[in-house]
């Protein structure tokens, strides 16, 4: 990976507030970030405390109050609707924690939705492949577990080849044997496709799989540690 | 083999689980959507039969009362820039004396257009014949009255004109486009046995009113593109000096405004 080291997100004193009436609430009180190519970011932190308004700004979903957001050179918070539905479609790959699948259709069919429109995208098959869903691709959702319907949908996140990952408490609706598969399809993801990985969790016990783990509280970022070495998931347990 | 996008796979596949709705659905658009046609259909045939019926009855465009003008004026009324056709008639009320009948009734005597397809108004017979033009008794009756007393060709009843009881015989039955609508004076609601239309010939009307050789009603058709407004102004001022109340147009006169809904 010879573009490893160079930098994918930058943030400088970003910030959003939220008008409620009168009530002003300040979910993001200027965040200082950034993550290189390939990183697998860990960001912990209580409920409330800004990681998904962050994420949500920095993946195209919301627009910051001010300070700057940065993806190699597009100023995110320059652009506008339009322009931060291009950035989505082209460069990031969400994974949340309902799986949002089309129920309809089969796995494969539900991955192929993306690389319909996706500018560079991988064959779904390989894209299950890597979460090891390939067996079961023309199974419909609601003929896979929980932690499967969540494999599928990082499958869908990634076959468009993205930059970044972003996962928004991605092991959050599962149980610890399958929150665990669903953390080695991801650490997989990352280490095949080379996207940034940004995962959100509350669960501080995941931390270890990091390269480096990011705290939030009360719209700030109170931590920053890297591991020295990266765990593997199935070391891991909650 | 026809590759399809998921898309449109899951639109097919929604459509075969959910089929019963999607039927329901498809019922329901299609019974709002027949109803629809029917209806606009209905209306625009109805609306087109209406002037039809007009048009071959050659319904008047506007219509004039006056206390008693010459015949002779009719040329100048129809020498008016826009009229196509005028027609001098004599219309009177008259008191009906029906035996048996309590309630008071009156008829609307009109005198018969004339023929050859020339007359505005024209009848549209439903039983029997014209009157004679120039018998003096003889009358044709509006279907609505002619079915509320019973009269039919052959049969007498007497009318109450200018003051004198005056049998008239029935020999026709007739429909007008005139009096689709026919109201008696001052009624809101039509009654057809205590109000009826009776066309006699005008020969007769003019003996009965003392009009020989005048008119007291004109009616006017007008030609295509005319100025109802302009036609209407000079009419007035022709009929001022013979006691015309001025002319109106059809829609007002025969409360079409009213019947369209209907």
């Amino acid at each position: 990976m010879d573009q490893v080291g160079e930098r994918v997100f930058r943030t400088a004193g970003l910030t959003k507030t939220y008008r409620n009436g009168e009530l002003q609430v300040h979910a993001l009180r200027g965040v200082d970030f950034e993550a290189d190519r390939g990183e697998f970011v860990v960001i912990l932190g209580p409920s409330g405390s800004g990681k998904s308004t962050f994420l949500n700004i920095i993946g195209g979903l919301d627009q910051a109050s001010s300070g700057d957001a940065w993806f190699l050179d597009h100023r995110l918070t320059a652009l506008d609707e339009k322009g931060l539905t291009q950035y989505r479609r082209d460069h990031v790959g969400f994974v949340f924690q309902f799986y949002n699948l089309v129920p309809s259709l089969t796995a494969r069919e539900n991955v192929a939705l993306v690389t319909e429109i996706a500018r560079r995208p991988m064959p779904p098959d390989e894209a299950l492949e890597i979460v090891g869903l390939a067996a079961r691709r023309d199974h419909f959702p609601a003929q896979l577990s929980g932690g499967e319907q969540q494999r599928v949908a990082i499958a869908r996140a990634i076959a468009k080849n993205p930059e970044v990952l972003l996962c928004d408490e991605p092991t959050g609706a599962l149980d610890s044997s399958t929150g665990i598969m669903v953390l080695e399809a991801l650490t997989e993801v990352n280490k095949a496709v080379g996207a940034t990985t940004l995962v959100i969790t509350h669960n501080a016990a995941i931390h270890a799989i990091a390269d480096r783990v990011v705290r939030f509280a009360d719209g700030r970022i109170i931590d920053e540690t890297r591991n020295a070495s990266r765990k593997r998931p199935v070391e891991i347990s909650w | 083999m026809v590759i399809l996008s998921p898309l449109r796979r899951k639109v097919l596949r929604d459509v075969r689980r959910l089929w019963p709705q999607v039927l329901a659905i498809a019922l329901v658009l299609a019974a709002g959507v027949s109803t629809l046609i029917l209806g606009t259909g209905a209306y625009s045939s109805l609306a087109e039969t209406r002037a039809l019926y007009y048009e071959k009855h050659r319904f008047a465009d506007v219509f004039a009362d006056v206390t008693r003008a010459p015949r002779a004026l009719i040329a100048e009324i129809a020498a008016i820039d826009g009229v196509l056709a005028a027609e001098a008639r004599i219309t009177r009320i008259a008191l009906l004396d029906m035996p048996g009948m309590a309630e008071p009734g009156s008829v609307a005597l009109v005198s018969v257009p004339q023929g050859g397809g020339v007359g505005l108004n024209q009848l549209y017979l439903r039983s029997g014949r014209l009157p004679e033009p120039l018998s003096a008794d003889e009358a044709v009756v509006s279907e609505g009255f002619a079915k509320a007393h019973r009269l039919r060709p052959g049969t007498r009843f007497a009318v109450l004109m200018n003051g004198q009881r005056r049998e008239v015989e029935v020999v026709g039955v007739a429909l007008s486009p005139e009096f689709i609508y026919a109201l008696g004076p001052g009624e809101m609601m039509p009654d057809p046995r205590r109000f009826g239309v009776v066309w006699m010939p005008l020969q007769s009307l003019e003996a009965a009113f003392d009009l020989q050789g005048a008119f007291s009603n004109v009616v006017v058709k007008l030609a295509p593109g005319a100025s109802e407004e302009a036609v209407i102004e000079t009419l007035d001022a022709m009929i001022a000096p013979y006691g015309g109340t001025g002319a109106v147009r059809a829609p007002i006169r025969y409360r079409m405004p009213f019947l369209t809904p209907n």
